[in-house]
């Protein structure tokens, strides 16, 4: 076998797992509502999405909780725009799967790089609260 | 966002992590990453930031709890904090940075309002302030194996813990300012580099109670450390290694005893310990004094140096404690005492030790303080004023007053410029201000002459304490006797230069005695340099055999009878010089160009003079 064909063969092998690992790869969001009347604690999976991403999200009302999580720790995920939202109280924005840890404890993480959180939220905005990991940058 | 719980970044944080927490939900502010790059920072809107931790490359981006405290800022792996950490409403517990705190090319802010607990890093290159618009102290500020360059402004150093305090393994090269008290050490093992200052506006203080401990301790001080407090501020040890020629310890209060206070050099000292007020304590200088000590009170506690002074010492005031310099002729240098020149005059009462020698006023002979008799080469060459100076008879050129046929000052003693009569004092003069002046007759008459025939010479051969005359250039002072009156001589070194006070008169009754050096000026006819009277009388016999005044027996050298007094610049030579140097001492009136003998300088003293430089080639003395 030349040289040439070496790197041809080899060329071919990594383009077809690179398809195969992108094809698995990806990030989803998910937002949870709260459980008081009207709500419903109902969650919703939004995605997946390709890696990196940008992603813009309109929550209902009665949204409580957001979970950004990707399918493994090389997955990049793009940036998140949450707009419309609940009108008061707490909304928990968690990078990860879970509730929002309030105390020192290493949450796991939900996946590669991340570039970064905005909001647009409605008037008379709640609470945002964040918390989470990621194995990457924060880009 | 509102709030942040806690965020782990594998990576790098290349953005800017922000939140508002306008209402703390009792969660906490914790970022852990890799590292906060150059692009990405960290800001907290309200309340506080409980930890920052960065594993990797260190915290390259700014970091600030805008209304509320930090608690700690890590940073692991030898990872630096490059980027400016703020909390400018609230506190800084700890910044623990396991690499360096900037660079030599970077230098970030650390600031605070109400204190800096503990700040660690290998090398600090930073402006570090903890009393940012309010009375915040640090705890601890250290260096483990670098310099601490920039600056540190904190209200106090606090009390803590034992191993608190400013301690820099290295260099502090950085202007320090302490607002308030120093309760634990400041320990620079290097230098405090030359124009940097420490400086402490409260007290230093060791005390059992409360448990405080503060000192300072440097390697060498070429900068200046300055205590700005007017009352005791200096109530812990001071100790320096040694003391660069730019160094400088400057307190604003006095030394007192009974407070812990001391200052010791270890070594060397040729820059400056300036002590406002009086000096109660122990100042002691390990090594060489080059440099200067200064009181502007009294010393009444005791100063020590255990090796050559060459330097200064200034007593403002009374010098009632001791100086010991533990060598022999040790004082090579100058002290003063009275140095402030108090309306009522500081005295010296106490000891000043060298090696074996004690001058003090109860000693006996030679040493009896303060207008002792010593010569300064017996004590290394220095001396010890009493403000404003006296003249130091003993060790005049010649010793003032010294009359008779065998004074060994003669004419040719100020042949070639030579300094041929020298004042000296017990302390430093300056300017130049003499009037010298011949005794024309035993009426206390004087013939002052003028400054065309002598030059006053100031510090001759570097002598601070000396003032001498030379004649100028084809002059020639005569035999006779002689007076240097001070005019505008003055002691420096001495607060408004108070003119010095000669206690040696003109030998005047009163009240027409003047303070004066006056001396005598004896024959050298034969050029010799040696008086004609030790000539003469070669065998020193007695009753006197004349043994080169033989005939005749005029009290002259026979072969300067009919001396060739027209050699007026008595070189030997018959030339022109010898009438212009005439001429000069004519228009002067001196004395010495009445050439006839007629009791007065008029125009026959020219002719006189000038028929016996034309009959010199006839004149075998005028023409060997």
């Amino acid at each position: 076998m030349t040289r040439g064909m070496r790197w041809i063969i080899g060329g071919v092998a990594v383009l077809f797992a690179l398809t195969q690992n992108t094809n698995a790869q990806s990030f989803s969001v998910s937002y949870t509502n709260g459980t008081v009347f009207p709500c419903n604690g109902s969650t919703t999976v939004l995605g997946p999405y390709s890696p990196g991403s940008n992603v813009t999200v309109a929550l209902p009302a009665c949204a409580r909780r957001v979970n950004i999580y990707a399918t493994s720790n090389s997955v990049s995920i793009g940036r998140i725009t949450l707009a419309d939202g609940p009108l008061d109280g707490n909304l928990d924005v968690v990078l990860g799967t879970g509730t929002l840890a309030t105390t020192d404890f290493p949450p796991s993480s939900a996946g590669g790089s991340w570039a970064g959180l905005s909001t647009s939220l409605l008037d008379g905005t709640p609470i945002v609260r964040f918390g989470g990991a990621i194995s990457g940058n924060l880009t | 966002m509102s709030q942040i719980s806690r965020f782990d970044v594998g990576g790098a944080v290349q953005a800017q992590i922000r939140a508002d927490n306008s209402i703390n939900f009792g969660g906490i502010f914790v970022v852990e990453c890799g590292s906060v790059s150059s692009a990405g920072s960290i800001v907290l809107e309200n309340n506080s930031i409980l930890r920052v931790l960065a594993t990797g490359f260190g915290v390259n981006g700014p970091i600030a709890a805008l209304t509320g405290n930090i608690g700690v800022i890590e940073t692991q792996n030898g990872g630096p904090l490059l980027a400016d950490v703020n909390a400018d409403m609230g506190s800084i517990n700890q910044i623990l940075v396991d690499g360096e705190i900037g660079s030599t090319s970077t230098s970030p802010l650390i600031r605070a309002m109400d204190g800096i607990n503990t700040i660690d890093a290998a090398a600090i290159y930073a402006t570090i302030t903890s009393n940012a618009g309010g009375v915040g102290g640090v705890r601890r500020v250290r260096t483990t194996s670098g310099p601490f360059v920039g600056a540190l402004n904190a209200y106090r150093i606090e009390s803590a813990t034992a191993t608190d305090g400013l301690r820099i393994t290295g260099n502090l090269d950085a202007n320090v300012t302490i607002a308030d008290n120093v309760l634990r050490p400041i320990v620079i093992t290097g230098e405090l580099k030359s124009g940097r200052t420490l400086s402490i506006a409260g007290q230093m203080i060791t005390a059992t109670t409360p448990s405080t401990t503060g000192s300072l301790d440097i390697g060498t001080l070429r900068g200046t450390v300055r205590f700005t407090r007017t009352t005791q501020g200096v109530r812990g040890p001071v100790t320096i290694d040694s003391i660069a020629s730019t160094g400088r310890l400057e307190s604003s209060s006095p030394l007192e005893s009974g407070t812990n206070g001391s200052i010791t050099v270890d070594g060397n000292m040729a820059g400056l310990v300036q002590v406002s007020g009086s000096v109660a304590g122990a100042i002691t200088i390990g090594g060489e004094l080059d440099g200067r000590v200064t009181t502007t009170g009294s010393l009444t506690g005791a100063l020590t140096i255990d090796s050559y002074m060459d330097g200064l010492i200034k007593v403002g005031d009374n010098l009632s404690g001791t100086i010991d310099i533990n060598q022999s002729q040790g004082l090579r240098g100058q002290i003063i005492i009275n140095a402030d020149n108090m309306s009522t005059p500081g005295t010296w009462t106490g000891p000043v030790i060298v090696g074996s020698i004690t001058l003090d006023n109860g000693a006996s002979g030679d040493y009896t303080a303060p207008y002792y008799n010593a010569l300064p080469s017996v004590l290394g060459g220095g001396s010890v004023g009493l403000a404003p100076f006296r003249i130091h008879e003993a060790a005049c050129s010649p010793p003032p007053n010294t009359f008779g046929r065998l004074v060994t000052t003669l004419y040719s003693s100020f042949d070639d410029g030579q300094v041929g009569a020298i004042v000296r004092h017990y302390g430093p003069i300056e300017n130049t201000g003499i009037i010298v002046g011949m005794r024309m007759d035993t009426n206390c008459n004087w013939y002052e002459a003028l400054s065309s025939i002598f030059d006053p010479v100031l510090h001759p051969g570097g002598d601070l304490r000396a003032i001498g005359i030379t004649c100028n250039a084809g002059m020639a002072i005569k035999e006779g006797i002689w007076r240097i009156v001070p005019d505008d001589l003055a002691c420096s070194e001495v607060v408004n230069n108070p003119a010095v006070v000669w206690q040696t008169t003109d030998g005047c009754a009163p009240p027409n005695a003047t303070p004066a050096y006056v001396f005598e000026v004896g024959p050298d006819c034969n050029l010799n340099d040696v008086n004609d009277h030790l000539d003469i009388d070669i065998a020193a016999d007695s009753p006197l055999i004349d043994d080169l005044d033989t005939s005749p027996m005029n009290d002259i050298i026979d072969t300067c009878d009919g001396i060739c007094a027209c050699d007026w610049e008595h070189d030997g030579d018959i030339d022109v010089p010898d009438i212009f140097a005439f001429l000069t001492s004519w228009f002067a009136v001196d004395p010495s160009a009445d050439f006839d003998a007629s009791g007065t300088v008029a125009v026959p003293d020219i002719f006189a003079f000038l028929s016996c430089w034309f009959a010199s080639a006839s004149n075998s003395l005028c023409n060997p």
